[in-house]
């Protein structure tokens, strides 16, 4: 369900990764205003007992224009276990206030590293 | 047992598991699951190598130790593996006959999420089995419980890579260079 002011069209993440795996991803915000407002990105990880882990968003927010989308890239460390992204948009209010809007989630599965070899070649041989 | 008739050339060629004939020499040829090629005679499975011209001769003599040195990428668990190296001779249709041969220490590959270049050495000790002034390939391929593929987990066969030189005392070209009143 899309908020006020913000709706979050979409978070772009893979649908595995392994454990310990640095995992980039992307989430869409919309302002669904006329104008420009400053819209914000938070996020947690759902996995484990709470609070959970926060996401990390070197950029979490900007203004955007109106009707336009904006996207917030972030980053989280996989843990050992399957997690939910659970995403939040936020507008900045004319009570100089941040007021949370949105949410949405997407899952992430863990998946096992499998070994895989290539490039093997002699690089050197000599008598010793 | 399914037959395939083998209508082009072996190498490079990948082709599903199983037999192949060739039509014109009625030769045998078994490819496993990965890829590894065998040729049957008499009775037996050989596996074939791939081949490919040494880069350098290495001049041994008997008694020295042959160090082989080895790069690959990995990606995975950490597992343990060893590296195996042979010293021998090319036979027909592609088979390296091994003569001499040695296994490295078991060692650990970390683990990586990521393809991560390793290396891994093997040496082998040359001794009287090969001949001297005769010239000997080489390849190497990583072990326990790691199947062979060329290029990924093990090498190409590098013909006449190594030379056995004799440790005796060679004289030739003895001539008389001059003669004159000094």
């Amino acid at each position: 369900m899309a908020g006020t002011y913000t709706e979050i069209i979409e978070i772009v993440a893979p649908d595995k990764a392994v454990a310990g795996q640095v995992v980039n991803i992307e989430v869409k915000i919309k302002n669904k205003y006329t104008s420009p407002i400053g819209v914000m990105v938070g996020g947690a990880l759902e996995y484990g007992v709470s609070p959970w882990p926060g996401i990390t968003f070197p950029a979490n927010w900007a203004n955007v224009s109106g009707g336009a989308t904006q996207p917030f890239s972030g980053y989280f460390t996989m843990p050992s276990a399957k997690v939910k992204i659970h995403a939040y948009s936020y507008y900045y209010g004319v009570d100089g206030l941040w007021h949370w809007d949105d949410e949405k989630t997407k899952e992430v599965a863990l998946t096992e590293l499998v070994p895989v070899f290539t490039e093997f070649k002699i690089t050197d041989y000599r008598a010793v | 047992m399914t037959i395939k008739t083998l209508k082009v050339s072996l190498n490079p060629l990948v082709l599903a598991a199983g037999w192949y004939q060739e039509p014109a020499t009625g030769q045998w040829y078994y490819y496993d699951e990965n890829g590894k090629r065998y040729v049957y005679v008499a009775g037996y499975l050989y596996a074939m190598m791939l081949w490919e011209p040494a880069p350098k001769v290495v001049n041994v003599k008997h008694g020295d130790t042959l160090r082989i040195l080895v790069s690959f990428k990995y990606s995975g668990p950490a597992k343990t593996g060893k590296l195996y190296g042979a010293v021998g001779q090319k036979y027909p249709l592609n088979v390296f006959d091994e003569i001499l041969k040695a296994t490295s220490p078991s060692f650990t590959i970390p683990e990586s999420t990521t393809p991560t270049v390793r290396t891994a050495q093997v040496d082998i000790p040359i001794t009287t089995a090969i001949a001297a002034g005769k010239s000997y390939s080489i390849y190497a391929k990583l072990i326990d419980g790691i199947s062979f593929k060329e290029d990924e987990t093990g090498s190409k066969a590098l013909e006449d890579a190594v030379f056995v030189v004799s440790a005796e005392p060679t004289f030739s070209e003895f001539k008389i260079t001059d003669y004159k009143v000094p």
